[in-house]
């Protein structure tokens, strides 16, 4: 049984389309991150999910049940808000009490409970202190054991690491995904953050202008992305516009004006038709040298190329070349910061077939 | 990073523009000096004073008037019915305003704005002439009861009673009580109604347990700006009650001009002042205790 099953859920504002007719399912225990830029839809979808806001169409099944009509306090969904939502008023035991006390349990029962899940969250010794007192990761785990000790059916994340600075931010991703994998609830994570999404999530569901591009694995979103724009919003892509050619030996083919690539991906596409191949930049190696064309002809396993290096930029860890392959196409390579390439070198470019991957140009709701 | 250093160094230089806050309350305190605190200290000074015909009143302590205006029962029942106004007045508003208060807090900013053009425009409007207003439709033969009369009910007495005066306290200072609450609700994030509703709290629920708790300071300063305003009232008790519904105010003003007695009309209104602040003393200890309570 899933536990989030969400079905042609469309909602507009106005004349825009926040949400359109989108099909998602969440397996039991899954955590599933929403990843989009700001006006996605990803933060509505949450929304109608919770019953803040009402759907124009579809249905939305939590644990079964079609919930679309229900208000949010009979959907059994426990919820972390971006700037955590407190309640300003009451102390931390308050607060995480709150829910208990809505569903009548007994005093003695709250106290237990609230008890161990502040022990869970390391928050013991806090009770009376108000949301005020606390630090930013302290509210923020504050705001995840109110929504855990209700037991709820699913857990709805919105953004919950975006007030936090960068360093904690990356010690709570690990900590919530512990914490999501030791209740087994089955979660939805709304962020902006590739990083965050790629991290902590069993799968990645891309959304632009409320249409969902692409949903998988981690690995998949990033080295097998479906189109152009997820590609360039999950990481960094080098696209290389061309048109798809004859497979050899079913390694699909593209004619570029770099000439042949070869690639993987592209099964759906016909001879003829419009794609890119997109290259991540850790996937491009440097050689020094302009190289023959002998010495550097293309094999069915290996693409190169050769340009000259017009900028560098040292990151510590590695290194970030800009590299001119052609008049009006420079490619990105990072790579480790030695040895060192000076810029106006010439270079040569090899790339695997198999880390060469299709992708339609357009993004998915613009054909 | 350079736009967060420039916001912070936009700030310090904005403290640093207001260090000399003292000199800033010049004006204000000349204000209320000479047109509030002098003017009563006299009314105190004139109150102990006795009273004689022919001038204000001759320089001569005594405490007559404050005897006199304690032992008088019928001063009692003015002060009662005063207060009583005042009482009934703060809850109305409290109840019609917090409604609305509420939607302007939530609602989109041009439905926003024009509830706000709504609600203020009765201010532009003199509060005589607004009186008047209300005296064209309450009448006997005004256009309420004629409207009551079509339907075959009525007349109803409407003005010129305890109804009248508090159909009008309550019209004039509801924009008061409104935004006092509107400040103070649109503070609370709307999130935090929402994280409320996700852990199962029902609407009611919602508002008790967290609406109302976190608008509390509105509520205090709306109920008190009211009452306040509500027993020193005098233009619409006197218009609306046509001297037939008296309040302190109204006695205080015809003890002074149609008795002539200054010093016994200083009295009334001194031990009225004391009252209201008593009351409104209390009254922000109590708010004040709920609040601690709540936090």
């Amino acid at each position: 049984m899933s536990s989030i099953n969400l079905r042609s859920l469309t909602k507009s504002f106005g004349p825009l389309v926040a949400v359109n007719n989108l099909d998602l399912e969440l397996r039991e225990g899954e955590l599933v991150a929403f990843l989009g830029p700001s006006g996605c839809g990803k933060t509505t979808t949450l929304r109608m999910i919770a019953g803040f806001e009402t759907a124009d169409s579809g249905e939305i099944y939590l644990g079964g049940r079609e919930v679309s009509s229900f208000p949010p306090e009979r959907r059994d969904a426990g919820m972390v808000f971006q700037n955590y939502a407190l309640f300003p008023h009451l102390t931390v035991y308050e607060n995480v009490a709150f829910g208990l006390q809505m569903r009548k349990v007994p005093k003695e029962d709250i106290q237990t409970r609230v008890a161990e899940i502040l022990q869970k969250v390391q928050l013991t010794g806090m009770e009376n202190r108000l949301p005020r007192q606390l630090s930013g990761g302290q509210q923020q785990r504050t705001a995840l054991a109110r929504a855990l000790v209700i037991n709820p059916a699913v857990l709805l994340l919105d953004e919950p690491l975006a007030n936090l600075d960068a360093k904690l931010r990356e010690e709570m991703r690990f900590y919530i995904r512990n914490l999501q994998q030791e209740f087994g609830i089955t979660t939805v994570y709304v962020t902006h953050d590739q990083a965050e999404a790629l991290v902590l999530a069993d799968r990645v569901a891309v959304m632009r202008n409320g249409v969902l591009q692409q949903i998988d694995v981690p690995e998949q979103i990033y080295q097998r992305p479906r189109n152009a724009w997820v590609a360039n919003f999950v990481g960094i892509a080098n696209l290389i516009p061309g048109t798809i050619g004859e497979p050899l030996n079913d390694v699909a083919r593209i004619n570029t004006g770099l000439g042949v690539i070869h690639a993987n991906g592209g099964e759906s596409l016909s001879v003829g038709s419009e794609a890119l191949a997109s290259v991540r930049p850790e996937s491009l190696r440097l050689e020094r040298g302009n190289g023959s064309a002998e010495s550097a002809s293309p094999t069915s396993s290996v693409n190169r190329l050769t340009g000259i290096i017009e900028d560098r930029a040292y990151l510590g860890n590695l290194a970030d070349y800009r590299v001119r392959v052609d008049t009006d196409t420079v490619l990105r390579v990072q790579s480790a910061p030695f040895p060192v390439y000076d810029i106006s070198e010439d270079v040569q470019l090899s790339f695997a077939v198999e880390e060469t991957w299709l992708v339609l140009p357009e993004a998915e709701g613009e054909r | 990073m350079s736009a967060t250093a420039d916001r912070v160094s936009m700030r310090e230089r904005f403290q640093a523009g207001s260090s000399p806050p003292a000199l800033l309350i010049i004006p204000a305190l000349i204000l209320v000096g000479g047109f509030f605190v002098i003017p009563y200290l006299y009314l105190l000074y004139m109150s102990f004073m006795t009273h004689t015909t022919g001038a204000a009143y001759i320089r001569e302590f005594t405490l007559e008037n404050y005897t006199e205006t304690l032992r008088d029962p019928f001063n009692w029942r003015i002060i009662w019915q005063t207060l009583r106004f005042g009482i009934v007045t703060t809850l109305v508003t409290l109840i019609l305003s917090y409604p609305l208060a509420y939607h302007m807090a939530r609602a989109q900013s041009r439905v926003k704005g024009l509830l706000m053009i709504l609600l203020l425009a009765p201010l532009l409007v003199g509060i005589v002439i607004r009186s008047y207003g209300w005296m064209i439709l309450l009448a006997d033969t005004g256009l309420v009861n004629q409207l009551a009369e079509a339907f075959g009910v009525g007349p109803f007495a409407l003005m010129y009673n305890r109804t009248g005066v508090m159909i009008g306290l309550v019209h004039i200072y509801m924009p008061f009580m409104a935004l006092s609450l509107l400040g103070s609700i649109q503070g609370i994030d709307p999130d935090i109604e929402r994280a409320a509703r996700s852990l199962g709290a029902n609407g009611w629920q919602t508002f008790w347990r967290v609406t109302w708790p976190l608008s509390l300071p509105g509520v205090a300063s709306g109920t008190v700006l009211v009452f306040v305003l509500t027993v020193s009232s005098y233009v619409i008790p006197s218009l609306l009650g046509g001297h037939r519904v008296i309040t302190v105010p109204l006695l205080v003003v015809q003890t002074v001009q149609q008795i002539f007695n200054w010093p016994l009309g200083s009295a009334l209104a001194i031990v009225f002042f004391v009252i209201t602040i008593a009351i409104v003393g209390v009254y922000l200890k109590m708010m004040d205790r709920v609040m601690k309570g709540e936090r």
